[in-house]
């Protein structure tokens, strides 16, 4: 009897477990609502695996900075003047704008509080930052790949993640294959298809594949502009710069058109899409001109990263 | 020589939960000396505990002072000659008996392994010596008191103050407790407590002290005050009360009646008009008094 | 004999904490970590060495804090509460002596609770071939240094207020000094020199746990041990606040009326 009832419960908890599992991390997203918002468990789960992938994202900011806590400069700060501690010459400076970041603890000449500054800086992991250098960002990769795990919708995860792998040109493929794992759980992430793109584009010259995943950024894009976040806008803009490039060198004048209309449509402030709709004027020589497209493609580069 | 108590006008008040002051004790004065055994009586709210606090340092006396042996009250000196049980106090519900003694002993300044000797002898003393290693908080009250008891005589101290002695004990334990006390007196250990059982009161104290609203209403001799309560009963049968007889008397059953005389010459004076009167003497016995009759009369005296 | 006095008191509190089964807790902590630490193991990921390392040492600061502030905030009051102490201060001992062997027991508790934490969180992390630099031998010195200083504030605060006033006050000021003393030091420049100084004040009067959290070095690699003469002022300034905290409860306690 007691080992029936036992063999119930376990039957019952493994199908409740299975059928809360589903609800979790739905097989297929639903496209009406999303789990946390039919589920209180969900809502509660997904709310601290959120924050717990958020955590460990600030988190590999330390790592990278073995240990030493940084902070953005305040507002009061920086009508002051004062500056952050400048990029690291280790050629990491890609993954962090670190021109306007000090570190917590602050320096000597910067703490009023005498002998407990001394102390906090022999007792933290302190030590001066200008001109420092990063850990090995690789190191960094465990906790993407478990913030990834413990969120599959963290985008920057699946992005940041990427990026660090792609640091070293013949990892190129992994990190697509990271960022298709990625797209897998966000198949609409405007982020996760351009740096899709941007790789097939950059890394492989394959202009066609690329424009391809550009295109699906392009579409999932407009559908939404209303709803982006700002890293997704970022995404978005750069999606209309890199398609005006490749239809420009693949010689498909139209598509060009149609996109980059649409691009100024949606950013009529971003001054390259302006110009890659509108090429320079004709009495430009030809160094000149060439100049000039060098200097569009290099702004592109850098604002996609 | 120097008084184990002297108190000195005191007095003593407290704050209410409405922020006004409260007095507890109004002036009292009183001495006992080495040796005695004063019993402190009062109804409930007279300052009793209060006093005893006082004299304990619990509470700062707002006037007047206490000395024990010649010490301000609360300070060390008068303490390491004190032993203290509280009205209600409770010991550290998962330390044992021998735990909390050997603990209270080291205070006392006894070495660990003397401390912890001492704590098995006093246990023997009170009867606990089988519930010595049990949780305190599996103990009953009576048996917590005892614990208490057995804390208060740690260290043999020259004075005893006792707050509701008996609270908690069955009749045994009262027999024992007596037993115990009587033989520290015999040692020489003064001792000083409060309670609600006159009969304990009756039958171990030389003074009594009875306190009301925080004033002394009456201070007397055990002995003194038994010899006034005592009554020498008559019982005679005769015709009529007798005129001018001394004394208290009624008719118990037909022309028997019942003479209650304050004195022995009132009992002699009362014989003679009996056999004057040619009445027939049944009866005469000694009826020792009731103090509880005579706390309560004094108590109505005094309001 | 006053060492003696203290020792006794300090001893009782242990011994009832432990019967009490207040360290049970710590048990049912360190049984969390070791298996969430399994869990983390789970999603078989190399390289998340210093991740666990940071989590463990994090866990450990937290929850000891957290013991050593509810410890250390009831002392006092369930004495007076449970009427223990009558019997005790009718001892030759004064109110000090049992303030003091009171918070010492607080803080025999509390580094109890902490050691088995860090034996059953190095246990854990053995699990991870974590290495152990010699900085982790400071951590541990110093972070025993710091809960002295949080189990002086507790008792001090206990006396001043109910014990869940004094509980949380003490949550906020532990938890808080640090972001506080940060927001000082980031405000401080654009102040008018009469605020820097009422900020000065603050940072002083404010307790310095986080001196005594040597995690960030411990956690990460190449770091150096920290100078003996660190130790030594970290252990000056445990002793001077806990001389001050105990100084603070004893004029409170000195002549409330029991």
């Amino acid at each position: 009897m007691a080992v029936a009832a036992i063999c119930a419960c376990a039957v019952a908890c493994g199908g409740w477990i299975g059928n809360f599992a589903q609800v979790l991390n739905p097989p297929v997203r639903p496209a009406g609502l999303e789990a946390h918002e039919t589920s209180a468990g969900a809502s509660l789960l997904g709310q601290f695996r959120a924050s717990a992938s958020a955590w460990l994202y600030l988190h590999t900011d330390l790592y990278l900075h073995n240990g030493v806590e940084m902070r953005p400069l305040s507002d009061a700060e920086k009508l002051a003047g004062r500056h952050g501690v400048g990029a690291a010459d280790d050629g990491h400076e890609q993954l962090a704008d670190e021109n306007n970041l000090v570190t917590v603890v602050p320096g000597k000449e910067r703490d009023f509080r005498g002998v407990f500054g001394d102390l906090e800086r022999a007792t933290a992991a302190y030590k001066k930052m200008e001109g420092h250098k990063h850990n090995e960002p690789e190191n960094t990769l465990p906790l993407f790949r478990l913030m990834t795990l413990i969120d599959p919708q963290f985008v920057p995860g699946w992005t940041m993640g990427a990026t660090i792998i792609a640091r070293d040109d013949a990892r190129t493929g992994e990190a697509l294959s990271y960022l298709k794992q990625g797209l897998r759980e966000n198949p609409d992430s405007v982020e996760i298809l351009s740096q899709l793109g941007y790789y097939d584009i950059t890394r492989w010259k394959r202009l066609d594949e690329g424009a391809e995943w550009m295109e699906r950024a392009r579409a999932f894009g407009y559908d939404r502009f209303k709803f982006l976040d700002e890293s997704e806008l970022d995404a978005l803009r750069s999606v209309y710069r890199w398609l005006g490039l490749c239809y420009r060198d693949m010689a498909q004048f139209d598509k060009l058109r149609s996109a980059l209309s649409e691009g100024a449509r949606l950013f009529p402030d971003d001054v390259i899409i302006a110009r890659l709709l509108n090429p320079p004027p004709i009495i430009l020589s030809d160094s000149a001109k060439k100049a000039w497209t060098a200097r569009i493609e290099k702004a592109a580069g850098s604002q996609i990263r | 020589m120097t008084a184990a108590i002297d108190v000195q006008d005191l007095r003593v008040r407290y704050r209410s939960k409405k922020g006004n002051w409260v007095p507890a004790v109004n002036g009292l004065s009183f001495q006992v000396a080495p040796g005695e055994i004063v019993g402190f009586l009062g109804p409930n709210g007279a300052g009793k505990s209060s006093t005893l606090k006082a004299l304990m340092g619990f509470v700062e006396p707002c006037a007047g002072e206490c000395r024990l042996f010649g010490a301000p009250a609360g300070s060390l000196e008068a303490k390491k000659r004190i032993g203290y049980l509280p009205e209600v106090a409770m010991y550290y519900p998962f330390l044992t008996p021998i735990e909390t003694l050997t603990l209270y002993g080291e205070l006392q300044g006894f070495g660990a392994r003397a401390a912890r000797k001492e704590a098995a002898t006093l246990l023997e003393v009170v009867g606990l010596q089988e519930s010595a290693k049990k949780l305190n908080r599996t103990l009953s009250k009576g048996m917590l008191q005892r614990v208490g008891i057995a804390q208060s005589l740690l260290g043999s101290p020259d004075l005893l103050i006792l707050d509701e002695v008996t609270s908690g004990l069955d009749p045994v334990g009262r027999k024992e407790l007596r037993e115990i006390l009587k033989d520290r007196q015999r040692q020489g250990t003064t001792l000083f407590f409060s309670s609600h059982e006159l009969s304990e009161v009756d039958m171990l104290c030389d003074r009594i002290l009875i306190l009301d609203k925080g004033s002394l209403i009456e201070e007397r001799g055990v002995e003194a005050l038994k010899d006034q309560l005592r009554r020498y009963v008559l019982k005679y049968h005769g015709p009529a009360m007798i005129m001018g007889i001394p004394g208290e008397g009624d008719e118990s059953e037909d022309h028997v009646f019942e003479l209650r005389c304050s004195t022995k010459e009132d009992l002699i004076l009362a014989l003679e008009k009996v056999q004057k009167s040619y009445g027939q003497i049944i009866d005469i016995e000694s009826r020792e008094g009731s103090l509880e009759e005579y706390f309560i009369d004094t108590l109505e005296r005094a309001a | 004999m006053k060492a003696r006095v203290y020792k006794a008191l300090a001893k009782a509190v242990v011994l009832e904490s432990i019967r009490r089964k207040d360290l049970w807790v710590v048990a049912i902590l360190g049984f969390l970590i070791l298996v969430s630490s399994g869990a983390l193991g789970l999603f078989g990921i190399g390289g998340l060495e210093i991740f666990v390392k940071d989590l463990a040492v994090s866990v450990l600061g937290l929850f000891s804090t957290i013991l050593a502030v509810l410890i250390a905030t009831r002392m006092m009051p369930e004495e007076i509460k449970q009427r223990t102490l009558y019997p005790l201060l009718a001892r030759p001992i004064t109110r000090l002596d049992l303030i003091i062997g009171k918070t010492l027991g607080a803080i025999a508790v509390s580094w109890i609770a902490f050691l088995l934490l860090a034996a059953l969180t190095g246990l854990a992390l053995a699990g991870f071939h974590v290495t152990f630099e010699p900085i982790m031998a400071q951590y541990l010195l110093a972070k025993m240094m710091g809960l002295v200083v949080i189990c002086g504030l507790g008792v001090a605060f206990s006396t001043l207020m109910t014990p869940s006033a004094a509980s949380t006050m003490c949550f906020v000021i532990v938890f808080g000094s640090t972001m506080i003393s940060r927001a000082l030091v980031m405000a401080y420049e654009s102040c008018s020199p009469l605020l820097q100084w009422v900020f000065k004040l603050i940072d002083w009067a404010l307790p310095q746990v986080s001196l005594f959290d040597l995690g960030g070095r411990a956690v990460y690699m190449h770091w150096s041990p920290v100078p003996m003469w660190v130790m030594g002022a970290l252990a000056l300034y445990m002793a001077v606040y806990f001389a001050g905290a105990t100084g603070l409860s004893w004029l409170k306690f000195r002549r409330q009326p029991l």
